[in-house]
């Protein structure tokens, strides 16, 4: 190849490179979601109004619940978005958060196959758990301290049974990756609602358990403290957690549907 | 870099403590990888050299998918495994997803065009006269073929590492068709994944650092293996 | 009975080998002499049965094994010398053991046990020569044969060649003391 070929083409390449790196002019917003949350899509309309007010781009880090507090602890992370209270609660005790606000929920469920083997069908949360165990029924945990994962551990614990029999399967994995191994062995699993909607066509899977206190599932917001991320990010970020629980947003959450059936329902005002 | 430090702590403590969930991560990597490789390389390596040697007819064609072959991404082999092993696909009735033969299913399709892309190019490579002096010495085809890998012994045991280092690393299909249960289908990168997910950097490093022991083996073994057959 | 007709052998647009008619008895000797590149050791590979013709029709050469094809550089697989002369005899069904008798005969057992690869040109001659000949062939192309080969070579080789009783045929340069009678010559006349 010629020099001046080898030179164009190095040229070309060097560009290439830089405008990759360069890509937004805006500042940008690093928000870490748990992957049930990102999966719902509910982002897609949330997240677009601010960008586009605040003149800022944000990007979207889809990862496990104890990922997303380690990222904010960090500073890798400005913004992150759970649903685990507890360890929200030791986040915000050991300093590593500015900010902290309720901004929906919505409930788990425990969903499982049509034919119920375990029998747990309209029954409440505890109950539905005794009797899978008591059936050693196949069983799908996350197994991946998840907020579903912890929420699940917390509710055998108050059963006072340690799940860990055959088919009791720890995969590890996502909330997508769980429903469909769920799916794929006919077993139950603690299922997030909005998961669980975005994914009714694809599973056989039936809801089973949807009562009980003890399956509301909140979602909080919680910007990194101020020292680890720099003036202007911080103040972005406080301004986002506003937006979040501004009515605008509050009525977008609310109005997010699937066939008439909300995913998630935006916390009150008081919070 | 201060989890890099915790990482090797890790990987130390659990090896020493004999911890069962890390040896059995490293025995189901290392078996199914082996399995598949071996099952691939008795296929794939005497039909890439058969290609390189004789170049029948549609040869180029066949060289060709077996190249593209090579850069199948790991998650496209595992969806595309998972698609003949669910219980909605053909094979689902042999209720195979989520077991070790599911893994050795896909790291087989993932090696065999990896074994027989390098066995051609090793055969391709060789002079002419190899083929013609095995056959006109009476060898036949057949015998001509395992001749000429005798020939290329070092070529082939490169190959073969070669195929062991991207399968024993390869995450797409023990997550899609092993599904990560633990003492039964978790690999060492699916082990670091979940540990990531988890944000434990540090231990998520801990089977990362065991697969880099066994790859250091595999090194070790092959490179005797290559001494022996140069001399 | 080999006969070759109207023999064209193309390499692209390279026209290599051209004979019009040839015809080899059973038992026949052939010198098939040439300046460089006119396409002596293209004839023994189409006789061998390695090469085909791009036109024109070769009858009557032997199945593979029994046409036995010596390279100008002869080609050995991992081994010593003895190991080489071993494998040929195995493949043919010859006992393994006729190797040193045959090594002997062309000067090469004292370096029988060396590594192949690490011969000198005469040597490998040699060797490949007793490869060649044990496996005692019905029709035996030598390609060059008498090429790098001391005077003690050429004094064992040329007997030999005397005494081979099946069909023989030789490209060389020249005819060089090789015991032939009957010669074709593929010089390009322009």
């Amino acid at each position: 190849m010629s020099h001046r070929k080898a030179a164009a083409l190095a040229l070309l390449v060097g560009w290439l490179a830089v405008a990759a790196g360069c890509g937004e002019k805006r500042p940008l917003l690093r928000l870490a979601v748990t992957t049930s949350t990102y999966n719902s899509g509910l982002l897609d309309v949330i997240l677009p109004p601010f960008e586009k007010q605040a003149g800022v781009s944000i990007r979207v880090l889809a990862v496990g619940t104890g990922q997303a507090l380690a990222l904010g602890e960090r500073g890798e992370v400005d913004v992150v978005l759970v649903h685990a209270r507890k360890r929200e609660e030791q986040f915000m005790a050991a300093g590593h958060g500015a900010d902290h606000r309720e901004i929906m929920s919505n409930e788990f469920v425990i969903a499982g196959p049509a034919s119920d083997p375990a029998g747990i069908s309209g029954r409440d949360a505890l109950d539905a758990l005794v009797r899978i165990a008591k059936k050693q029924a196949a069983f799908v945990s996350r197994g991946d301290d998840s907020g579903t994962h912890i929420r699940e551990r917390d509710l055998w614990k108050q059963t006072g049974i340690s799940p860990a029999w055959d088919s009791y399967f720890e995969v590890g994995q996502g909330m997508g990756k769980s429903l469909t191994i769920a799916n794929e062995k006919l077993a139950y699993v603690l299922v997030d609602r909005a998961t669980m909607l975005a994914r009714e066509n694809t599973v056989e899977l039936v809801v089973l358990c949807e009562r009980g206190k003890n399956l509301h599932n909140p979602y909080s917001a919680i910007t990194v403290r101020a020292d680890r991320v720099s003036a202007e990010t911080f103040r972005t970020a406080q301004q986002f957690l506003k937006y979040l629980t501004s009515a605008d947003t509050r009525r977008r959450i609310a109005g997010y549907q699937k066939n008439g059936r909300p995913f998630f329902v935006p916390a009150t005002e008081t919070e | 870099m201060g989890f890099f430090w915790e990482g090797l702590r890790e990987a130390a403590r659990l090896v020493v403590s004999g911890d069962a969930a890390t040896y059995h991560a490293v025995w189901v990597s290392f078996f199914c990888t082996v399995v598949a490789i071996t099952a691939a390389g008795v296929l794939a390596i005497p039909y890439g050299a058969w290609l390189g040697l004789f170049r029948p007819r549609g040869h180029r064609a066949q060289v060709f998918a077996l190249r593209v072959g090579m850069a199948l991404p790991t998650v496209v082999v595992g969806l595309i495994v998972f698609g003949f092993l669910s219980r909605r696909g053909l094979l689902g009735s042999l209720d195979l997803l989520y077991t070790q033969a599911a893994i050795i299913i896909g790291q087989f399709i993932l090696a065999f065009p990896l074994l027989g892309t390098l066995a051609h190019g090793a055969a391709a490579d060789l002079d002419r006269r190899v083929v013609e002096t095995a056959i006109t010495l009476g060898s036949g085809k057949r015998r001509a073929l395992w001749a000429v890998l005798g020939e290329v012994r070092v070529a082939v045991v490169a190959a073969y590492l070669a195929a062991f280092g991207r399968c024993v690393t390869e995450l797409g299909i023990a997550l899609t068709v092993g599904g990560n249960l633990p003492m039964r289908t978790r690999t060492l990168p699916s082990a670091a994944t979940l540990e990531v997910t988890r944000g434990e950097f540090g231990k998520a490093l801990a089977p990362g650092i065991l697969l880099l022991v066994l790859a250091c083996g595999a090194a070790l073994v092959t490179h005797r293996l290559s001494r022996e057959a140069r001399s | 009975m080999i006969e070759v007709r109207n023999l064209l052998v193309r390499f692209g647009e390279l026209e290599a080998l051209c004979i019009p008619h040839l015809d080899v008895e059973p038992g026949g000797r052939l010198a098939v002499l040439g300046t460089n590149g006119c396409g002596k050791s293209t004839l023994l590979r189409v006789l061998a049965g390695l090469l085909p013709p791009t036109d024109g029709d070769v009858r009557g050469t032997p199945a593979p094994g029994e046409a036995i094809l010596v390279h100008q550089s002869p080609y050995f697989f991992r081994g010593t010398a003895r190991d080489n002369v071993a494998l040929a005899l195995r493949w043919s069904g010859r006992p393994v053991g006729e190797a040193d008798e045959w090594l002997e005969r062309l000067g090469a057992l004292s370096f029988a046990d060396r590594a192949a690869h690490v011969l000198s040109a005469g040597e490998r001659r040699r060797v490949a020569l007793a490869r060649a000949f044990s496996v005692q062939p019905s029709l035996l192309l030598l390609d060059e044969p008498l090429t790098g080969l001391d005077p003690d070579g050429r004094e064992r080789v040329i007997p030999l060649l005397e005494a081979f009783e099946s069909t023989l045929v030789i490209a060389a340069p020249s005819l060089d003391g090789l015991p032939l009678e009957r010669t074709i010559d593929l010089s390009p006349t322009r």
